[in-house]
């Protein structure tokens, strides 16, 4: 075998090999189809897409978007939803799913290599540095031709045109409140004798019952909300009725009163073992640890509904309640819902096809595929109304005073100014959660420190 | 193909003056344009990957460059801010040395033990052998999934099957203290029987049987042979492991990326990573290619220092 | 050394070997052999813990303590993975940047090598330190320039900037390994060669090539893992889902849903049909391998 190998079978291989991947590199990169002669055709683009299946022969301008969806089960909507659009019009749609986490990086890349795609998502988070890049086509004036069907109730729309110079860029396409609803093991709670919950307990009922499981059931914690330091943290802080980022998302308030009592809590409950700490959640979440039985109750954004049942996997009975209300929830106004956030939709600044890619964008976004999404595969809409829909309803009663909530909260999705993000979520997420977990000792001046470094990041000009 | 002949007809005049620029006769100037010749793509390589993008880097890193817009010209503000303002810079140096100082004896003694125990004519060597090397086949986001999975405090196999014998397991990833240990412990893993362990395994084989020999005559028991024989002979192997394992381990950054995200509580935050983050995250490329460029002055360092101390203990068996 | 405390005492209690010292010998011997056992299954774990994981259902995962062994062996989770995702796309991708990869830097690692080794001019010696010189240079600081490069060139979201930079000699370690090999074959077969009119590009293809067979084929071992692996560049360099390779497509699995689902049973069995084919190659070419490093010389 060894002498069969000789010289010439080197070289042929070598040559196919070359010849494959040429053929491979071509093939990667050639053209897209046809995206070229349809600048005449655009005009009259509008009233073809309006009239679905009227005149799909209408669209032999060659019309041809590309939407990037996120990957996996949270954006089955999008690739449902353009594949109808596609059909309704006779466009080419193409759907490019990207890693959620991925997909930043992945549209500044495209960006940059100008390569973009026409329709998008991202997480909130990464909203605003996209959207001072200039990422995102305003389409107040394609909102005003054409309003998309239920406008009023796609939610907080407000809050993006503080990045766009006031104009509209996004819609939403899945929306919610950070830590709003708990999730309680019924079995459990009748086990160790505690009171059911309601949407009107508060944290001392809260704390009381994980106090009763600890008791009755060592090993096993009562319960988990968002810790994640300066970003997420945020929100569930706000239950004690100030907040580390304020509402100018200009300055850090780390060291109010009321958001230091907030950390205590949180610190007090890692250490009385009822809150999980880091080693118990590495890797997985508190969802998880929930569904094996280990821990009473977990409380998260309504989008963790969707799993849970194959979680859980009938191994008990769970119920459903508002997170529990904490001081804040008592004051004069009282404040319940503090993280609302929405993941949008956008059509990009460099898309060759405007209203065509916001007739997708609408499509994807709608009250129809809203309420698709959650009636097939459990995860929270983007629209409200679909939020409110009967059908919804049916599977997701508590749906109806999350939608109310979200139309209620005067909270701001706490993202600094400067859209500095990642660099503010880091720090938050290193140094605050080291407290909180207990690895660190509490004290004013550690987190006077912390206040001061998270506040140089937002100090910092816009990028 | 052309032979000499041809070659001579074609180029008699170019030669003769080359070789009398250079002082070469026309063959020897021959041989060197050929040389030349075939170094053409390597040089190529050289200047467009290599050289170009490091005269870019060292350009800017005396830019303020977000890669929105053009980089701005601030001196030598990145070398200041290094050194005086970024608090997680040093730390982060240090931390990468505590790593390369654990994993490289660890690495280059484990490497050596194993490849020693390949070379004692066991049955069934290549299946050891790709046993070893499976390790380092696996993609590095593989890994960091896989070990983040086993080493999972609460419901992962490996605390599991510690806690049958009544010990508590750590925290591992999860732990500030037991994080970078725990990178350490996937490092030497994943490379212990890797490319390393096969370069030993080339060097033992390399050893001429009469040294043993002789030393046996002399009267040497298995660990003398082993200190007296063995190892001075394999110590240019070694020498090439060692800088290479430094330079290797100084870079230590697709664990901390994947696995832990320089966390927890900043346990695994590395330099390279450290680097990564301002450059690409933070929106400071500048200052990035600032902290490549000190990365860099480091590497070379101690690379230097280690080529000169070798001659103290490396031994050269009359070759090169 | 387990087998050389035998020989140990035997030494000591003389040099004769006698039927003692045969007996320590076989204990050393079979301690060795459990030792390389244990070593081999420690190494070798994980990937069993991924080959299992593979073979699981998903309520299987959140089982706690875990199972070290599937309930069933659900082969249909490859087959899942295999058509759910573009997996045979992302293998196709990954073969052909690793096919790409491994035959430039063969090829043109021995030409370069072939200059260093072989001729004389001046500067050599000071280029192939600058050579050994690059070595020392970490990937980041040529990673952002390379990349406004690439991107200047318009071959980002292509497969070029994966498969082009191998074919300018394969690295430094390549060319430094090849080097040493040719080095270590007389130089007489070469002016043979010369005497019967053969060009240096003859010399090259028809006396050296065909003795250089170990090095190549361990220059294309590591290059093939290396290529096959690679994460930093096509995550870079690779937008769209259909051009992206394995090492890439892993991390679509990466995340965990916030609902509280698992993923892993898919992710190990990309982990394990990823990494197959490499333990195949190496479990073939192992000999090649180390024959090549134990014949160029490399040891020093």
């Amino acid at each position: 075998m060894r002498q069969a190998f000789t010289r010439r079978r080197f070289l042929a291989l070598g040559s196919i090999g070359a010849a494959m991947g040429l053929l491979a590199a071509c093939g990667g990169g050639a053209p897209e189809p046809t995206a070229k002669p349809a600048a005449p055709a655009a005009g009259q683009a509008p009233t073809a897409g309006q009239t679905p299946a009227a005149k799909p022969a209408a669209a032999k301008k060659d019309v041809s978007l590309r939407i990037i969806s996120r990957a996996g089960v949270f954006g089955s909507h999008t690739k449902e939803f353009a594949q109808r659009y596609a059909k309704e019009t006779g466009y080419t749609v193409e759907v490019e799913d990207v890693e959620w986490g991925d997909i930043p990086k992945k549209v500044q890349t495209q960006f940059i290599s100008g390569d973009l795609a026409d329709v998008m998502v991202c997480d909130q988070a990464f909203w605003p540095e996209l959207a001072i890049k200039g990422v995102f086509l305003p389409i107040d004036d394609l909102v005003k031709a054409k309003p998309p069907p239920d406008f009023e109730d796609y939610p907080d729309l407000e809050w993006q045109r503080r990045w766009t110079d006031g104009k509209l860029s996004g819609l939403s396409g899945d929306a919610g409140i950070n830590d709003i609803i708990t999730w309680y093991n019924k079995d459990m709670l009748r086990e160790v004798g505690g009171k059911e919950p309601t949407d009107e307990w508060t944290m001392e009922d809260y704390v009381s019952t994980m106090q009763l499981v600890a008791q009755k059931k060592p090993g096993v914690f009562g319960g988990d909300s968002s810790k994640g330091g300066s970003h997420v943290g945020d929100g569930w802080l706000r239950n004690w009725g100030r907040w580390i980022l304020d509402p100018t998302t200009k300055k850090v308030e780390l060291t109010n009163p009321k958001t230091l009592d907030g950390v205590k809590w949180v610190t007090d409950m890692v250490k009385r073992k009822l809150y999980p700490g880091r080693q118990d959640t590495q890797g997985t979440s508190g969802t998880a640890l929930f569904a094996a039985g280990k821990m009473w109750s977990v409380t998260s954004n309504p989008g963790n509904w969707g799993g849970l049942d194959t979680a859980v996997a009938k191994k008990f009975e769970y119920g459903a309640v508002l997170a529990p209300k904490g001081p804040s929830a008592f004051e004069n106004p009282p404040r319940r819902a503090f993280i609302p956030y929405a993941n949008r939709h956008a059509v990009t600044s460099k898309t060759k096809f405007p209203e065509e890619a916001y007739g997708l964008l609408v499509r994807v976004t709608g009250y129809e595929s809203m309420k698709w999404l959650t009636l097939n595969t459990g995860k929270q809409p983007g629209n409200l109304k679909a939020w409110r829909d009967p059908e919804v309803l049916k599977i997701r009663p508590l749906y109806a005073k999350v939608a109310d909530l979200m139309q209620k909260c005067t909270d701001v999705f706490p993202v600094p100014w400067n859209t500095r993000y990642i660099e503010y979520r880091d720090r938050g997420d290193n140094e605050l959660l080291a407290i909180e977990y207990g690895e660190k000792p509490y004290s004013d001046a550690a987190m006077a420190e912390i206040e001061k470094k998270l506040q140089e990041i937002v100090d910092l000009p816009r990028p | 193909m052309g032979g000499e002949a041809t070659s001579a007809r074609a180029f008699p005049r170019a030669l003769t003056a080359a070789g009398k620029l250079f002082r070469m006769t026309p063959s020897a100037a021959r041989e060197a344009i050929w040389g030349y010749v075939f170094l053409i793509p390597w040089l190529l390589g050289l200047l467009i990957f290599m050289v170009g993008p490091i005269v870019a880097s060292f350009y800017l890193s005396f830019t303020e460059y977000s890669i929105l817009g053009t980089p701005k010209w601030i001196g030598i503000n990145n070398f200041v801010t290094a050194f005086t303002k970024d608090d997680l810079m040093w730390p982060s140096v240090g931390r990468t040395f505590v790593y390369a100082f654990a994993i490289v004896p660890l690495g280059l003694f484990g490497s050596l033990l194993l490849a020693v125990m390949l070379n004692q004519q066991l049955l069934g060597t290549s299946l050891y052998r790709t046993l070893f090397f499976m390790a380092n086949l696996i993609p590095i986001v593989a890994s960091a999934i896989l070990w983040t999975w086993m080493l999972h405090p609460k419901l992962g196999p490996v605390n599991w099957l510690i806690g049958q014998f009544g010990i508590e397991g750590p925290g591992w990833m999860a732990s500030p203290t037991w994080a970078l240990p725990t990178v350490i412990l996937i490092g030497l893993w994943s490379s212990l029987g890797g490319n390393r362990m096969i370069i030993f395994l080339a060097g033992l084989q390399g050893v001429p049987k009469e040294l043993y020999e002789a030393a046996e005559i002399d009267g040497a028991r298995q660990w003398d042979k082993f200190r007296n024989v063995t190892l001075p002979m394999i110590s240019p192997t070694m020498l090439f492991n060692l800088i290479l394992g430094v330079i290797g381990a100084l870079q230590v950054f697709n664990i901390a990326y994947v696995a832990t995200a320089g966390g927890p509580s900043y346990a695994t935050w590395f330099f390279a990573l450290h680097i990564y983050r301002q450059a690409f995250e933070y929106f400071r490329m500048g200052y990035g290619s600032a902290l490549a460029w000190l990365f860099t002055l480091i590497l070379l360092g101690l690379t230097y220092i280690q080529m000169r101390t070798a001659g103290r203990w490396v031994y050269y068996a009359g070759e090169q | 050394m387990p087998e050389q405390i035998g020989v140990l005492q035997a030494a000591s209690a003389g040099r004769q070997v006698s039927a003692g010292t045969r007996l320590s010998r076989s204990v050393g011997r079979v301690t060795l052999y459990a030792t390389v056992w244990v070593l081999g299954l420690l190494f070798a774990f994980p990937l069993y813990w991924a080959a299992i994981t593979s073979l699981k259902a998903e309520k299987e995962l959140y089982y706690f303590p875990p199972r070290f062994a599937p309930d069933a062996l659900l082969w249909t989770n490859y087959v899942e993975v295999a058509t759910k995702f573009p997996f045979l796309q992302w293998f196709l991708n990954t073969s052909t940047i690793t096919a790409l990869n491994v035959v430039g830097a063969t090829v043109t690692g021995t030409i370069v090598a072939y200059s260093f080794a072989r001729f004389r001019y001046p500067g050599r010696e000071l280029l192939f330190m600058i050579t050994l010189g690059t070595m020392m240079f970490p990937a980041q600081i040529t990673l952002i320039p390379t990349f406004i490069l690439f991107k200047l060139l318009g071959w980002v979201n292509t497969l070029y900037p994966l498969i082009i930079p191998p074919f300018f000699g394969g690295g430094a370690f390549t060319i430094f390994l090849l080097r040493q090999f040719i080095m270590s074959i007389p130089r007489d077969l070469d002016e043979a060669a010369v005497i019967d009119g053969a060009s240096y590009p003859r010399v090259l293809w028809s006396v050296l090539v065909p003795l250089t067979k170990p090095a190549l084929a361990t220059v294309a071992i590591i290059h093939f893992i290396g290529a096959w692996n690679d994460f930093l560049g096509p995550l870079i360099y690779l937008n769209k889902p259909k051009m992206m390779t394995l090492a890439v497509g892993l991390r679509y699995f990466q995340t965990q849903p916030s609902d509280g689902r698992r993923f892993d049973h898919y992710m190990m069995a990309m982990v394990v049909m990823t990494a197959l084919p490499c333990i195949i190659l190496f479990f073939l070419a192992q000999r090649y391998f180390v024959q090549g490093i134990v014949m160029s010389g490399i040891k020093g």
